[in-house]
């Protein structure tokens, strides 16, 4: 029988060194990986160099960022309440349809700041609603949270489709219209967004009362509730807030980088990178905010190499391969490995 | 309208839910659970496709499907079971990893392969072995010692420990087991279903109709048979729905939302002590 044998005294640092030598084999093989698709070692590190050196790859892995640390962030507060919710990529692509009806489709017109603030606002109602359908589901009819919210997030695929291909379809191909230029907001914007929700919870968790309540009801359900934490307040809290976050980014989405919208054959993905973001930042909100940059690194480069045949399903693929080896190491670090 | 051939038809749609939930059961039972049934069937898919289109054979391409999903499994097993990394983390991770490997192997040219024709002699001995399993599984979980070390490594696993009983293994073979059916399912879905091709999304969230019919079958083999071949009827159905009226787009999300709504139905039954899921969960 294998034996885990906890290693006295590791230090916090070696933690991180552990979880950071993790990623690093991790992205090798990532990089290895794309040989099978017929690409040459130099392209693949071609490729690399580009994404980490070059303006229009940086700018794209900010942009890019945006609703991967929209999901993370808004996800780290729901994984400490113990939410396993997975919807935060229905919740993208819903944002993301509700900011495109109201800057291309409801008519209004806005001045810039209304431009930029209506549409954050509505796609995060949007996500927050169907956070709140989760919390309700999982609170008042007990049904698993992972497979409610993966069951809706095909739902909303299934209508994000019909909408974009039916009532807001444009001309002879099944593409919707355009955000008007006036409203698109430039890549630096992005981070500065995904920054300041940030710290707004950052500063929920750790000196809010909400936040101590989450963290206590996290770590020990039973005692919380002894103590008088009421626990369905507590994740119907963190599902309208994981909600909100994501949604706001399907309309960062919207406003950044896609603009537009066609029909999705398969998942966007952005929402479950963000799953990973926070399993990867060990669900903290600041670490989140910088390993979604990483993660979006991953999916920009992904990208540049599809030209050379690299698929699309390799992006979440080599993500995923990079936080299992993280965690590999981690447990590594902290445990000894024995044969019984 | 309702025919003995849309009966037929509907068992050769379920097979692959069917195949792949009972694997999925048969770990769940010993304790644990792998939500990465989607990956490892993707990857089945794909490897069947390649191995059928270098072999030519359809029957070997099955049981390329097979080892792929296998071989997605041992990673869930070196991760959850030997270094004890959190389950649903690893399960949701090895779904995207199995969809990646899955797509970049489609990548190297293999994507179309002779199909497994439905109703050949290979497919009706796939179609009597997926109405077999369900049966086998109950008199292996009921009706056997093994059966019983599985359901009582499931039921308390500290209690089974003291007791001497072989948690790791069993749950290894539990898990692998599930891996290679889930293969299995996903080499049937692209062989048969999609009539030899592999193409990114195939399994189009399958896989999670199977864990979804693992819940909804009350963790018993025969009540998971009978969930997963409801929802491969509702597969089928869907074009006759839209001819009779109902829009495309509501009726392609009918399975989904049939498991959702079943899912909150079973959630209430689930409340009286007989209908516990394996506690170890």
């Amino acid at each position: 029988m294998l034996l885990l044998e906890e290693r006295g005294g590791v230090s916090r640092l070696m933690v991180i060194l552990g979880a950071v030598t993790g990623v690093l084999i991790g992205f090798s093989l990532a990089v290895l990986l794309t040989l099978i698709a017929g690409v040459s070692l130099a392209g693949a590190l071609n490729a690399l160099a580009y994404t980490y050196a070059s303006g229009p790859a940086i700018a794209s892995i900010l942009a890019l960022s945006g609703p991967i640390a929209c999901s993370a962030i808004g996800l780290t507060v729901a994984y400490r309440a113990r939410l396993i919710t997975i919807a935060s990529e229905g919740q993208v692509i819903a944002g993301a349809i509700a900011a495109l009806w109201l800057l291309a489709y409801s008519g209004l017109k806005m001045g810039p700041l209304e431009g930029f603030m209506a549409p954050l606002l509505l796609s995060g109602l949007l996500g927050a609603t169907i956070g709140f359908l989760v919390a309700l589901l999982k609170v008042k009819l007990h049904v698993n949270e992972i497979l409610s919210s993966l069951m809706i997030n095909y739902i909303i695929l299934v209508v994000a489709n019909y909408i974009i291909g039916g009532p807001f379809r444009e001309g002879p191909f099944a593409i919707t219209r355009s955000v008007p230029h006036e409203y698109r907001v430039s890549y630096i914007i992005i981070p500065a967004v995904t920054g300041l929700i940030t710290l707004l919870l950052w500063f929920l968790m750790s000196r809010t009362k909400l936040g101590l309540a989450v963290e206590a009801y996290g770590k020990a359900p039973r005692a919380a509730e002894t103590y008088g934490y009421n626990p369905s307040r507590i994740i119907f809290s963190v599902a309208l807030i994981s909600g909100f976050t994501a949604g706001i980014g399907g309309a960062l989405m919207i406003l950044g980088f896609q603009y537009s919208m066609s029909p999705m054959s398969v998942f966007p993905g952005y929402g479950y990178m963000g799953v990973l973001v926070a399993w990867l930042s060990a669900n903290n909100p600041l670490a989140a905010f910088a390993a979604s940059l990483f993660i979006s690194s991953i999916a920009v480069y992904g990208r540049l190499l599809q030209a050379s045949g690299v698929p699309l399903g390799y992006v979440l693929g080599a993500q995923a391969l990079i936080v299992l080896s993280a965690l590999t190491a981690v447990t590594l670090v902290k445990y000894r490995v024995r044969w019984l | 309208m309702v025919s003995f051939e849309l009966l037929l038809a509907a068992l050769s749609m379920a097979a692959p839910i069917m195949i792949a939930a009972l694997g999925e059961l048969l770990l769940e039972r010993s304790g644990r659970v792998n939500l990465g049934v989607e990956g490892m069937m993707a990857f089945g898919a794909s490897v069947s496709i390649m191995v059928t289109s270098i072999s030519d054979s359809p029957v070997i391409g099955l049981l390329g499907g097979l080892a792929g999903g296998f071989i997605i499994s041992s990673i869930y097993t070196v991760a959850v079971l030997a270094l004890r990394l959190d389950q649903i983390v690893v399960g949701l991770l090895t779904v995207f990893l199995g969809i990646g490997l899955a797509d970049l192997l489609a990548a190297t040219g293999h994507t179309i392969a002779p199909a497994l024709t439905p109703w050949s002699p290979a497919h009706m001995t796939i179609i009597f072995l997926t109405l077999a399993a369900p049966a086998a599984l109950w008199i292996l979980l009921y009706k056997t010692w093994v059966g019983v070390e599985v359901r009582a490594i499931g039921t308390d696993e500290l209690a089974a420990r003291e007791r001497g009983l072989r948690v790791d293994i069993i749950r290894t073979i539990a898990a692998l087991t599930g891996g290679a059916a889930a293969g299995v399912a996903g080499a049937y879905m692209a062989l048969t279903i999609y009539n030899g091709k592999y193409f990114s999304g195939l399994t189009a969230g399958w896989g999670w109709l199977a864990i979804g019919s693992v819940i909804l079958g009350f963790w018993n083999p025969v009540g998971v048979a009978v969930a997963a071949y409801s929802i491969g009827l509702l597969i089928l159905l869907r074009p006759y729905t839209i001819s009779l009226g109902v829009p495309s787009y509501i009726a392609h999300a009918t399975p989904y939302i049939a498991v959702l709504l079943a899912l909150i139905i079973v959630s209430r039954l689930a409340r009286s002590p007989r209908w516990k899921p394996p506690q170890t969960l």
